[in-house]
């Protein structure tokens, strides 16, 4: 669940990096195999095709499966409950951003929310598609979800960590797109 | 066949589909009853709009049209205004004496505004070559004083040779930040709105005859709680408003004016 | 001409001939070259677009006036986006395909009177799509409703409805064309009316199950005494088949979208929610990033063997990744909306782990890619650094699609320059830098001309290789960091950490600055090459082909043996071509002669590996 991992583009980047280091090493291997070139030596490589295969299959099973307890989707996580629940309502360019059960009014400038919250977000449109993207005061994104016009779509974050977050709309909804954003403030007390 | 031949006719198959197309495209920009979208303002839309199913009353769009820049200078320097319109120069005051009226408003830089209204622009209001403001009825931003529940029209010309500026009209306060969308929703509502409507469309006349100023007009009921009584009319674009592009509007009892 | 000393086993084994397909017609090479001309020309203009919207995000929106107002970017964004995948991969691939058939696999394309059809119906879709977005539509290259029909609030819409109803013809008109093409190639394929080894070959199973199995690689999987009955489909026609079957199914609710999206821009309802149609985009949006990879993929596999002169080890592991391509090509379209919480958890899983599956896919083909170079006299022609590249791109691109493959981490990811760096490694590193080699290896055979200058075609192929992997590694950093995509301004004062994407949104501006600058040395040299003198005879080029022995076909006279007095001193089999220069119009030099077959392949004995 985004928010317990503790780990998030981080980790991604790190692994981009290795293997894109591989990469160009394995491209410069190629070049360099080029000039000592030998029939016999490149039958062995052809034979360990097989291998090569289960290899990576088990990786990336094992890498699918391995992220089964961290789905974004409230419904795979039915032993946690959230303890606030937030409604997010889009429109071509702005939030409104509410406790519950209000919805589309009493609208937060800046939506507080005290430290160690499990929220629950519950968002719909009422023109198009937008995207809520949860980012940290200092970039990171740490959560997002689509949010749809006729349907209600969920996620829930743990506010572990207080300061300000941003919301940012990342689904492209029109011109004002860009300036599409609020905040929410967290704090301990 | 060979392969000019075979582009040749491509070329002509293309220009044959575009020129067409792009000629009743270009008609329906400039067609009053071009709504664009749906005509969903959001918070409040039409009964025409087709995404959300509401009858709840709102605005009516009457869409983008085209004004002769020239027409429109002299329109902003000399036009008539209408009689239930009583002009307060000393005090940039409009008060409406009616329950259907038209607030003709124009954009631009202000030192277009000044030269129009024949008004010195407030310092504050003026903070760069580049602030802007709009001229109504020959005056500077005045404070327009309304009566609850009037049908309002308004019509807003973009003057401006380079930015783009809209009418927006909300019950949300300044000071007003760069980005006010949000704010609009928060601190206040947006009542209604003209798109963000582009500049001139030939900047290099200079004797502007041969200029178009693009041209939105809507209209609104301002039956707004009695609670309300102070409204604003202003410049969504990013640092307009911000920078002065704004005015007051007074909500008052249709009885204390007559209307 | 040096042989090599490695024994092929009995079933394997490769000649490469350069012998010209009677198939391959004058009529047909006309339509291929208009074909890959059109779709690099677009490819230009959809370039010119990218390069404004890098300036917008650059912070230099200013210096493009009007050209640089938000309204303008989802313009810019919608016709950048639909002009590469569609407006350069669409006839890119019509013309790879009709190449493929009649080059590797001897036959003439089925119904070659409609491939001016599908040309002019193509041209015209996308020239009304671009139409639209010159009036201002701008919902996105991948348009999700309702957008397209609301483009602001209130009256703001930046497009008119009309708009929006030109578009969606001009996008039914290019799917028509994709639907005829499809029709041609499934002719091309699977029609019994070719003679040919693949529709007469005794003693082999010519049927329309089997001939389906090979076309898509199941063959692979079958047991041999079933696959060695079967007559192989040359691997380049297999990318073909794949990719034509993916968008074939996938066309049909996407017309379904087109219809919706016409009727609601003529003021009407929708008849669909908002969910099913972003379903019904990316059913027909995922096979499409695939259209021109597949066969290009295909084009690896065909040319890889003739710069590293060997033979694969295995056919059957050339065979072996391409079901996995197909089937998941389609499953894991979901993954686009990972992001959506309201989509069925069943379809979610489904394309989580069909995403593991197409990447099993491509990590086998690069492999035995790869392999077949590794220690091999490799032939570091033009071609074969384009398509090197284009493997590496493929490669990091997968990474990235792994990544967000996985609805964790999807989360971390979506709509962030994640996504872009993903496709532009796959789609700018990836298939235009394989087009652009592929472009380089044909057209000397399709135009029947040299290629002006080579100096030239290193510049172009220099620059552009170092500034798209500069520009999408940049993107990937920047993806990393969670800078949001289709943004016309990612960096705003509200958001304080935004001023730390400036250096990244400039430094990708000036390398797609550089992309472009070395487009102008492509653009020259193609220019001049066309103008030259085309060479004496129509079929004077003949391009290199693998010819593969053992259970997949083989065409007189490559059947023959090396060591048969018949052959030529050289060690090549004599040239079809009589004295008047033409191929024999019986066909016969397209059908397999008889020859003593082998007791196990029912092909002749064993031969020994030769280039020429």
């Amino acid at each position: 669940m985004p928010g317990d991992v503790g780990f998030g583009s981080e980790f991604l980047a790190i692994v981009f990096i290795a293997i894109s280091l591989g990469v160009i090493g394995m491209l410069a291997a190629l070049v360099w195999s080029n000039k000592h070139a030998s029939e016999d030596k490149w039958m062995g490589m052809a034979k360990r095709e097989g291998w090569y295969t289960i290899i990576f299959l088990i990786v990336v099973i094992v890498f699918a499966t391995s992220t089964l307890g961290l789905l974004p989707y409230p419904y795979a996580h039915q032993n946690i409950h959230p303890t606030m629940v937030v409604n997010v309502r889009a429109q071509q360019f702005q939030w409104c951003i509410a406790y519950a059960p209000n919805w589309g009014t009493d609208c937060e400038a800046i939506m507080k929310i005290p430290t160690g919250n499990v929220v629950l977000f519950n968002t719909s449109s009422i023109d198009v598609n937008h995207g809520f993207g949860l980012y940290t005061s200092t970039g990171n994104l740490v959560d997002q979800v689509q949010v749809m016009p006729g349907f209600y779509d969920t996620i829930i974050y743990n506010f572990s960590q207080p300061g300000l977050y941003y919301i940012r709309c990342l689904e492209f909804c029109g011109y004002g797109h860009f300036g599409m954003v609020s905040e929410i403030n967290v704090t301990s007390s | 066949m060979r392969d000019r031949k075979a582009f040749g006719i491509l070329a002509i198959i293309v220009v044959l589909l575009t020129v067409p197309l792009g000629y009743y495209l270009e008609t329906i920009l400039s067609n009053p009853n071009n709504q664009g979208g749906a005509g969903c303002l959001g918070q409040l839309p039409t009964v025409s709009c087709n995404l959300i199913n509401l009858t709840v009353p709102g605005p009516e769009y009457n869409g983008t049209s085209q004004l002769n820049l020239l027409i429109a200078n002299n329109t902003a320097m000399n036009g008539k205004i209408p009689s239930y319109a009583q002009v307060f120069k000393q005090n940039d005051t409009i008060i409406f004496h009616s329950m259907n009226l038209t607030i003709l408003a124009f954009g631009n830089a202000n030192a277009w505004v000044s030269n129009v209204t024949n008004t010195t622009i407030p310092a504050y209001d003026n903070i760069s070559q580049f602030s802007n403001g709009y001229a109504i009825y020959q005056l500077y931003q005045p404070t327009l004083v309304i009566p609850r529940g009037a049908t309002v029209n308004i019509t807003f010309v973009n003057m401006d040779y380079g930015d783009h500026h809209n009418f927006v009209l909300s019950t949300f306060p300044p000071p007003f930040p760069m980005y006010i969308m949000q704010n609009m929703n928060t601190a206040g509502e947006m009542v209604a709105m003209t798109p963000l409507l582009p500049p001139v469309d030939n900047t290099s006349d200079t004797a502007l005859s041969n200029a178009n100023a693009s041209v939105f007009s809507y209209t609104v009921k301002l039956d707004l709680p009695p609670s309300v009584t102070r409204m604003w009319y202003l410049c969504m674009f990013p640092t307009h408003a911000m920078s002065g592009m704004y005015g007051n509007i007074t909500l008052v009892d249709p009885s204390s004016v007559g209307a | 001409m040096a042989t090599s000393q490695i024994e092929v086993k009995p079933e394997e084994g490769q000649r490469i001939v350069q012998i010209p397909s009677a198939a391959l017609t004058p009529y047909t090479k006309a339509w291929v070259r208009r074909f890959l001309f059109l779709s690099f020309f677009d490819f230009m203009i959809a370039g010119t677009f990218a390069l404004l919207m890098r300036t917008d995000q650059a912070s230099a929106a200013q210096i493009l006036g009007e050209l640089g107002s938000p309204g303008v970017f989802g313009q810019l964004e919608t016709a950048h986006g639909i002009g590469m995948f569609v407006g350069w991969q669409f006839p890119f691939t019509y013309g790879l395909c009709t190449y493929i058939f009649p080059k590797y696999m001897k036959r003439t394309i089925w119904s070659e009177r409609l491939l001016p059809i599908i040309f002019y119906l193509f041209a015209s879709g996308i020239s009304l799509v671009w139409l639209a977005c010159l009036f201002g539509f701008g919902p996105g290259w991948y348009f999700l409703f309702p957008l397209p029909f609301a483009g602001g609030p209130g009256g703001s819409s930046p497009w008119p409805l009309g708009s929006s109803i030109v578009f969606f013809a001009g996008m039914m008109l290019v799917n028509i064309s994709l639907v005829i093409f499809c029709i041609n190639i499934f002719g091309t394929a699977f029609s019994n009316k070719y003679n040919d080894v693949f529709n007469n070959s005794p003693g082999k199973n010519n049927s329309i199950s089997a001939k389906l199995a090979t076309a898509m690689g199941f063959d692979a999987y079958l047991p041999s005494r079933i696959r060695n009955r079967i007559v192989a489909y040359p691997v380049a026609t297999i990318g073909a088949v794949v990719t034509c079957v993916d968008m074939f199914v996938t066309v049909w609710p996407f017309f379904a979208l087109l219809l919706d999206g016409s009727w609601e821009s003529a003021g009407f309802g929708s008849f669909m929610n908002n969910l099913v149609s972003k379903n019904f985009l990316w059913l027909n949006h995922h096979p499409i990033v695939y259209f021109a990879f597949f066969p290009l993929v295909g084009m690896y596999y065909t040319l890889i063997p003739i710069f590293a002169k060997r033979a694969f080890e295995s056919s059957r592991w050339v065979r072996a990744p391409w079901p996995l391509l197909l089937i998941p090509g389609v499953g894991v379209y979901s993954h686009h909306i990972f992001m959506d919480t309201v989509q069925p958890f069943a379809l979610q899983m489904m394309s989580q782990y069909m995403t593991m599956i197409i990447a099993l896919g491509s990590g086998i083909s690069v492999f035995t890619l790869m392999g077949l170079a590794w220690r091999s006299k490799y032939n570091w022609n033009l071609t074969a650094r384009w398509i090197i590249g284009a493997i590496m791109g493929w490669i990091l691109g997968g990474i990235i699609g792994t990544e967000l493959g996985d609805p964790a981490y999807n989360t971390y990811g979506h709509n962030t320059y994640m996504v872009l760096a993903h496709f532009h490694y796959n789609a700018l590193c990836g298939i235009v830098l394989a087009g652009f080699g592929v472009l380089c290896w044909i057209f000397p055979e399709i135009t029947n001309r040299k290629w002006y200058s080579s100096k030239l075609s290193e510049i172009h192929f220099w620059g552009t290789v170092a500034f798209a992997f500069a520009m999408v590694t940049d993107f990937a950093v920047m993806g990393y960091l969670g800078v949001p995509r289709k943004e016309w301004s990612p960096v705003i004062p509200q958001l304080p950490f935004t001023t730390g994407y400036s250096p990244y949104l400039l430094m990708a501006s000036l390398f797609a600055y550089g992309i472009a600058i070395s487009q102008i040395a492509f653009i020259i040299n193609i220019i001049m090459s066309l103008r030259s003198k085309p060479l004496g005879r129509a079929d004077e080029i003949v391009m290199p082909t693998p010819e593969f022995v053992g259970y997949e076909p083989r065409y007189a006279p490559v059947a023959l043996a090396i060591d048969s007095p018949s052959n030529t001193s050289n060690g090549n089999p004599p040239d079809p071509r009589g004295a008047s220069g033409e191929l024999p119009s019986d066909g016969s030099a397209n059908r397999a002669n008889d020859v003593p077959s082998h007791p196990r392949t029912g092909f002749s004995s064993p031969q020994k590996f030769e280039t020429i």
